[in-house]
């Protein structure tokens, strides 16, 4: 092959490279004419008649080349937009794709006029996997759909606006297709690497409910160390009426003759924690983290030597070891709860639904999909407000800085419990 | 462009090592073949770097609420000769379009289907509606969205348009407040907690529960200002909730319960002082362009009125049509922009009048400019519309409401005020609460009722509005069911009809100034 051939060549493809979108587009366009003739015999005929021809014969295989270039980019457009064998579709990458702006797949439908639901999802299964670059599908769950009497998807029909393309996303108007439907009402999921169309009833079912950790390091909210402490005195200060809790055998803490405490059950513990916040002033509901462990310790240590100050001593020494700020999250969870619930269901304001606590910055809730999301937009705005504002204190030490009192302090009155029923 | 592409033709080099004949030739046709590749490159490049117009931005939810508060063009929603009745369908692509206009991007206005299904609206071109004609400029286009379901025929189901995160949803009212429609908004008030702080605790039961927090008086508000319409968990078991979060509160409502707290939580930080004076009136403030506000309606109203005749003895009766027509142009002229009077087509549906031509009303003569329009309206009202409903104006955000009288009273109808009290509170000490209760037993004929001078200035001064702001006014803690006061630190906060605010403003500038000369 002659040296200015390779040249040529070499020249076309490098510049082509530059201009990938130029090189789809012109792929896309000499497909549709060229994509019989050109084969790997063609081109090396073509390229055999230019060695010993004139001009003519080699203008023609400049355009052979060019024919060439263009098929070649024509080849890779085709691989670019066929499943990747070795592309694991992941449930990260379908939300990715999901919030991709629409394409131009819609504006040919009319607003009026109802589409058998399984037509829209393939076109958004195809648009979506050209856009994406991997295969997307969405896989109607036929065991819920068949429980309420739908045998495919084609029997459900939607109307789709025709939306200017790019304006809104996938998930936008496929939301606002499945939320047409009634009886049942249908809904979507991502799960498994795949798109389930189901009933809003087979994606809220507790078998569906999915675990996922939120790192809310930063969100929760803090109180200072040594407002715990000066709360912690003024409510010993205070003479706490404790003997009303203590006479109560069920709430009274047992101390092993080691001298450690044992663990309540969650029913006493519930009473215990109602007949202290009673008789309380609340000031050991905002220490956190193991504050009821610390005050049973307290107790029994009073019951056991009925030497209240230096119980409360005790105290004061643990609450000093505390680091500088107490995460207050039982109350982070209480507004995530209060601000979920309803539409969400909990486990422990409805006795189903999902789960949620914490540990170590993170936040594991079990719910559903929609719930996740619900969940996710919440964190969200809380993120934004903690960019602008700082970490939030809580309001409790706001209102004992200003004196105000704790008698009506409300709110933050969730506990969270573990996988086993136990409170922690 | 040609600087980029001179250096696009330089960079490419001819083949550095020579060759003879027919080869020579081939490669510098090709070369020139490869600068006018090059050429169209980048010419195809720079196209696709400029959007072309029908290219659009993903709209979000930031980019939607700026748009509804844009100033709304004319709107001229009419019965043309060749279309017998304006449908629903017509009214939503005339205003989508006006928006998508005016915003720069599109905005759709999309049916709730299947909860209008659920109510028996299967196709919006079954929908009748009302003409609207809106002037321009004077209203936003969050306005106009609110107005416009307001003139449907047959309300049954009661609509809303619903802004969303990319679009904006036709909805019914049941649904809009639905819980699977509410949203969580984090409202950042340290601001108005630090006041709180600084002002004190609030005292006696009326202003507060005994030790409330600072938050807690602030949750117990906006309760307060937005119940009984507006469902709370914490008093009727189902609803929205407020959570705090630091100084921030999280608050979960429905889209237009949250629009009322943010107006709250805005009068909160700008108050209605006692001391201000109106500033006198500019009638001409140029070309209409600005939007309409409350002051500037409130200052039309109290403008005096021309001298007009409408209808005469012995001729043919005027009607209402005809009168609020003549009002408009007669308040427009006077106020340099377009002033227009809502009617309000819910309640007066609900009174059976389903035109305005049907409310014949006496003639009426304004003889002298003495009479402000708002005096003129109120005495057409009282005494040439008819007794039956009683009808009734009040100045609204941006027009005047024309209406029912029984409708002002609605829970819907009432408005919030925030006033400084700060140094009326501190001058109201207990010498002054007791000469001014001694002064109110003698007025008062008959003399049983009284305020107690013992209790503390902030319990003192609502008493003193709840008994004498304004006689016939319904209140909350009183009657079971109309207005609410509250004291937020400094500032009171007053949840009532229009014309027991009117009422309620004078006697706190009277007040203020008496305790002033004390």
């Amino acid at each position: 092959m002659p040296f200015w051939f390779v040249h040529v060549v070499g020249r076309l493809v490098t510049l082509l490279s530059h201009f990938p979108v130029l090189s789809l587009r012109c792929a896309t366009t000499f497909s549709r004419t060229v994509r019989g003739i050109l084969t790997a015999n063609v081109l090396r005929h073509l390229f055999a008649r230019t060695r010993g021809n004139g001009p003519p014969v080699q203008g023609l295989s400049v355009i052979a080349v060019i024919i060439a270039a263009a098929g070649s980019a024509l080849v890779a457009q085709d691989i670019v937009l066929q499943p990747k064998a070795d592309v694991k579709v992941t449930s990260q990458l379908l939300e990715v794709a999901l919030d991709q702006p629409i394409g131009d797949v819609t504006s040919n439908w009319n607003a009026d006029e109802a589409v058998p639901l399984q037509e829209l999802l393939d076109v958004f299964a195809s648009s979506l996997s050209e856009s994406a670059g991997y295969g997307i599908r969405f896989v109607p769950d036929t065991d819920e759909l068949e429980l309420d009497g739908i045998a495919a998807l084609d029997e459900v029909t939607v109307h789709v606006p025709p939306f200017a393309a790019g304006t809104v996303t996938y998930r936008d108007a496929l939301t606002l297709a499945l939320d047409e439907t009634a009886d049942p009402e249908l809904a979507y999921c991502v799960r498994g690497g795949r798109i389930l169309i189901s009933t809003r009833t087979g994606i809220d079912l507790d078998e569906a409910l999915e675990l996922r950790v939120y790192d809310v390091n930063g969100l929760v909210p803090v109180v200072p160390r040594d407002l715990v402490i000066k709360l912690f005195r003024e409510a010993v200060e205070r003479r706490i009426r404790l003997g009303q809790l203590l006479d109560d055998r069920s709430v009274r803490p047992r101390v092993s003759k080691a001298g450690t405490v044992k663990p309540l059950s969650a029913e006493t513990f519930r009473k215990g924690v109602s007949q202290a916040q009673a008789v309380l002033p609340t000031p050991l509901v905002i220490v956190d983290q193991g504050w009821f462990e610390q005050a049973q310790l307290a107790l029994a240590q009073m019951v056991a030597r009925k030497e209240q100050q230096q119980a409360t001593q005790i105290q004061l020494e643990k609450l000093r070891q505390m680091p500088e700020a107490i995460p207050h999250e039982r109350a982070f969870l209480a507004l995530i709860i209060d601000q979920t619930s309803p539409p969400l269901r909990w486990y422990w304001i409805d006795g189903e639904g999902g789960k949620i606590t914490m540990s170590g910055g993170q936040m594991f809730v079990t719910q559903s999909y929609s719930g996740h999301r619900m969940i996710s937009e919440l964190l969200h705005r809380l993120a934004l407000d903690v960019a602008e504002n700082g970490v939030p204190v809580t309001e409790a030490a706001a209102a004992f800085e200003s004196g105000l009192g704790f008698q009506n302090n409300r709110g933050s009155g969730m506990y969270s419990v573990d996988a086993d029923g136990r409170i922690k | 462009m040609i600087n980029h592409l001179d250096m696009t033709l330089t960079s490419i080099p001819a083949p550095s090592q020579p060759v003879s004949g027919t080869g020579a030739l081939v490669a510098r046709a090709v070369h020139l073949l490869v600068f006018l590749v090059a050429i169209v490159c980048q010419q195809s490049q720079a196209m696709a770097q400029e959007p072309p117009e029908s290219q659009h931005v993903l709209v979000t939810r930031e980019m939607l609420e700026a748009a509804l508060d844009l100033p709304c063009p004319e709107v001229s929603l009419l019965r043309t000769p060749d279309r017998k009745k304006l449908s629903l369908a017509v009214c939503l692509d005339y205003l989508s379009n006006l928006m998508s206009d005016a915003a720069g991007f599109p905005v759709y206005l999309l049916p709730d289907r299947a909860e209008l299904e659920l109510d028996g609206i299967s196709d919006l071109n079954d929908i009748e509606m009302r003409p609207l004609k809106i002037p321009a400029g004077t209203h936003t286009f969050r306005d106009v969205l609110s107005i416009m379901p307001q003139h449907e025929l047959e309300r049954d189901p009661e609509l809303r348009l619903l802004p969303r995160e990319r679009y904006i949803l036709l909805t019914t009212a049941i649904a809009a407040e639905l819980d699977e429609n509410m949203e969580s908004h984090v409202y950042d008030i340290a601001d108005l907690l630090k006041t709180l702080r600084t002002d004190g605790p609030p005292e006696g039961l009326r202003t507060g529960p005994v030790g409330a927090s600072t938050a807690d008086l602030f949750i117990q508000t906006v309760h307060d200002m937005t119940s009984p319409r507006t469902r709370w968990f914490d008093i009727d078991g189902e609803g929205g909730r407020i959570s705090k979060f630091g100084d921030s509160m999280v608050i979960r409502q429905d889209y237009f319960t949250l629009q009322t707290i943010q107006q709250l939580l805005t009068k909160l930080r700008h108050p209605v002082s006692l001391d201000s004076q109106q500033p006198r009136f500019a009638p001409r403030r140029g070309n209409g362009s600005t939007l309409n506000t409350r002051d500037m309606i409130e200052r039309v109203w109290n403008l005096p009125s021309p001298i007009f005749q409408l209808g005469n003895q012995g001729g043919p009766r005027p009607d209402a049509d005809q009168f609020l027509k003549l009002m408009e142009r007669h308040m427009s002229e006077a106020a340099g922009f377009p002033v227009s009077i809502r009617v309000d087509w819910p309640e007066l549906d609900i009174d059976g009048v389903r035109s305005l031509r049907e409310i014949s009303m006496r003639p009426i003569l304004v003889a002298s400019t003495t009479s402000s329009f708002g005096e003129v309206l109120g005495f057409a009202a009282t005494n040439c519309l008819g007794s039956r409903p009683i009808f009734g104006f009040i100045p609204r955000e941006r027009d005047i409401l024309f209406s029912t009288r029984t409708a002002f009273e609605w829970d819907e109808n009432l408005e919030i005020a925030v006033y400084d009290v700060e140094q009326l509170l501190k001058r109201l000490d207990a010498t002054t609460r007791q000469r001014l209760s001694n002064s109110i037993r003698i007025i008062n004929v008959d003399n049983s009722s009284g305020l107690d001078a013992g209790s503390g200035a902030r319990t003192f001064l609502i008493h003193l509005i709840q008994d004498y702001g304004r006689a016939g006014s319904r209140w909350f803690d009183i009657n079971g069911e109309g207005g609410r006061i509250s004291i937020f630190g400094s500032k009171l906060v007053i949840r009532q009809t229009w014309s027991a605010q009117q009422s309620i403003r004078r006697l706190l500038q009277q007040l203020n100034v008496v305790t002033q000369t004390d």
